[in-house]
């Protein structure tokens, strides 16, 4: 379970300075994907609805904490704990498809995630943003997401399987 | 049947915990814990973002530069233009002494006026898909504050937000949450800009009647209570306003390439300018009042 919480904590912290640092070199008309949304995707895709919440509660939390303020504590906790579970509730209909359907429904949820940001933003009066600027985001950082998602869904997903086999630590383990 | 009502009951406990943060965070007047425990958190994280970027930049900035190629075949050709242009346009030793002079005067008037500046290089930006803000690697310790404005050799970049011990939060002019009071170079024709994330930046022309050219430039301009320098080069009007029906909103397109910023400098003496004259300063007018008949008649 700790090994299981350390990895889930190394992922997310690898993403964000992955998101914070790389990724705007690669922007593509100012919009480049969010990784973090991304791994949040892939956890549920590859765990479920409840490992996506959680997961995407962390993360966002983490992220909107090292934001310096330029986000407000649990803007992407709340955005990344939703699309968490929703795509985790989608799951069984994603587990036979093909990587394309899966590429495709990750960058749906990537959209939604900023979709999310954008509204909650619209909504608490942070980051003004207009809906034609809105739109567009949903639209690069869906397609861009949708094409470099295979390369988070599958590290993620074999993360996933190795780390859930471990046997719980403590007394409860040795019992069993 | 269970599991799925469990995992709604975490959700909804997720949930309750997000807007009970966002509650909290959104009361805090900027100086509270929340904004404070941010602050700590930013600066715990920001060593990682610079050890990373250390690493990882120059690979960034080759992608980058591939990505910026068309633009660059672009500017080289119109650079090779200009030069063909100016290779043409032989001016006579006195012209060029004439000008020169006029340049060194520039130079010194700049040298009297001259701030003080201190480079930092851009780390990091903010993950979340609408901020319109950069993180620089100087901060407090380098003598930064909230509010210093923020310039690369294109012209103004934005100002100072956040500011820790070794680290500072910029937001960008493209941020729609900031606004900055501008004038056309050429006429004097004041407006306020304002940031409109990826789209160029929308200038409100506050004369009604005023026609501005397409291709004016436009650049700061001191007002009061503003902390940012006069005369700073923003970018040119895109369209100008139709002589005809006339607009005061116009769309600016920025100098600066915001998706590709490597060094900056930050403005660190500018004066701030006052929002009235301080009372004590100012001096009183002559007395205007006329004495009324009597007392005429008293004095005589």
């Amino acid at each position: 379970m700790i090994a299981r919480v350390a990895m889930m904590a190394a992922v997310a912290l690898t993403a964000l300075l992955i998101t914070t640092v790389m990724l705007p070199a690669f922007a593509i008309a100012d919009w480049a994907p969010d990784l973090v949304a991304l791994t949040v995707i892939a956890f549920a895709m590859s765990d479920g609805p409840e490992t996506g919440a959680r997961y995407g509660f962390a993360a966002g939390l983490l992220a909107d904490l090292v934001s310096g303020g330029s986000l407000l504590l649990g803007q992407s906790a709340l955005v990344l704990a939703l699309v968490g579970y929703v795509v985790g509730l989608a799951r069984p209909y994603l587990a036979g498809e093909t990587m394309v359907s899966r590429a495709a429904a990750a960058g749906a949820a990537a959209a939604i995630v900023i979709a999310g940001h954008g509204l909650l933003g619209l909504l608490l009066e942070v980051g003004t943003v207009t809906f034609a600027d809105l739109l567009k985001g949903m639209l690069i950082v869906g397609l861009y997401s949708a094409a470099v998602v295979p390369l988070v869904l599958r590290p993620v997903a074999s993360l996933t399987s190795r780390f859930a086999g471990l046997p719980l630590p403590g007394p409860v383990s040795r019992r069993v | 049947m269970v599991e799925r009502r469990r995992s709604r009951s975490l959700l909804a406990v997720l949930v309750l915990a997000s807007l009970a943060l966002l509650t909290l965070d959104y009361r805090d007047d900027g100086d509270g814990s929340v904004t404070a425990l941010q602050r700590q958190a930013q600066a715990a994280f920001a060593p990682l973002q610079e050890a990373f970027a250390g690493v990882v930049q120059p690979v960034g900035g080759f992608f980058s530069a591939i990505g910026g190629l068309r633009t660059l075949r672009e500017e080289n050709a119109a650079l090779e233009t200009e030069l063909q242009e100016l290779r043409d346009a032989r001016v006579s030793q006195a012209d060029i002494e004439r000008e020169n002079a006029e340049l060194r005067e520039l130079l010194d008037m700049q040298a009297r006026l001259g701030v003080a500046t201190t480079g930092a290089l851009v780390i990091a930006q903010p993950s979340g898909s609408f901020n319109w803000s950069v993180l620089i690697d100087a901060g407090a310790d380098q003598g930064l504050l909230p509010g210093m404005a923020v310039v690369n050799g294109d012209g103004l970049v934005g100002k100072l937000v956040e500011v820790t011990a070794g680290n500072a939060r910029v937001q960008l002019l493209t941020s729609p949450d900031a606004g900055y009071a501008v004038r056309v170079a050429d006429t004097g024709e004041q407006g306020r800009l304002t940031g409109r994330g990826s789209e160029p930046f929308q200038l409100e022309v506050i004369n009604q009647e005023a026609e501005v050219a397409a291709g004016a430039e436009i650049v700061t301009h001191a007002f009061a209570g503003t902390s940012i320098l006069d005369g700073v080069p923003i970018g040119t009007v895109a369209e100008g306003t139709d002589p005809d029906q006339g607009s005061r909103y116009l769309s600016v397109r920025p100098y600066v390439d915001f998706g590709r910023l490597g060094f900056v400098q930050v403005v660190l003496d500018q004066r701030v300018y006052p929002e009235d004259l301080p009372l004590e300063e100012r001096i009183p007018g002559p007395d205007l009042t006329v004495p009324s008949p009597a007392e005429g008649e008293e004095s005589t």
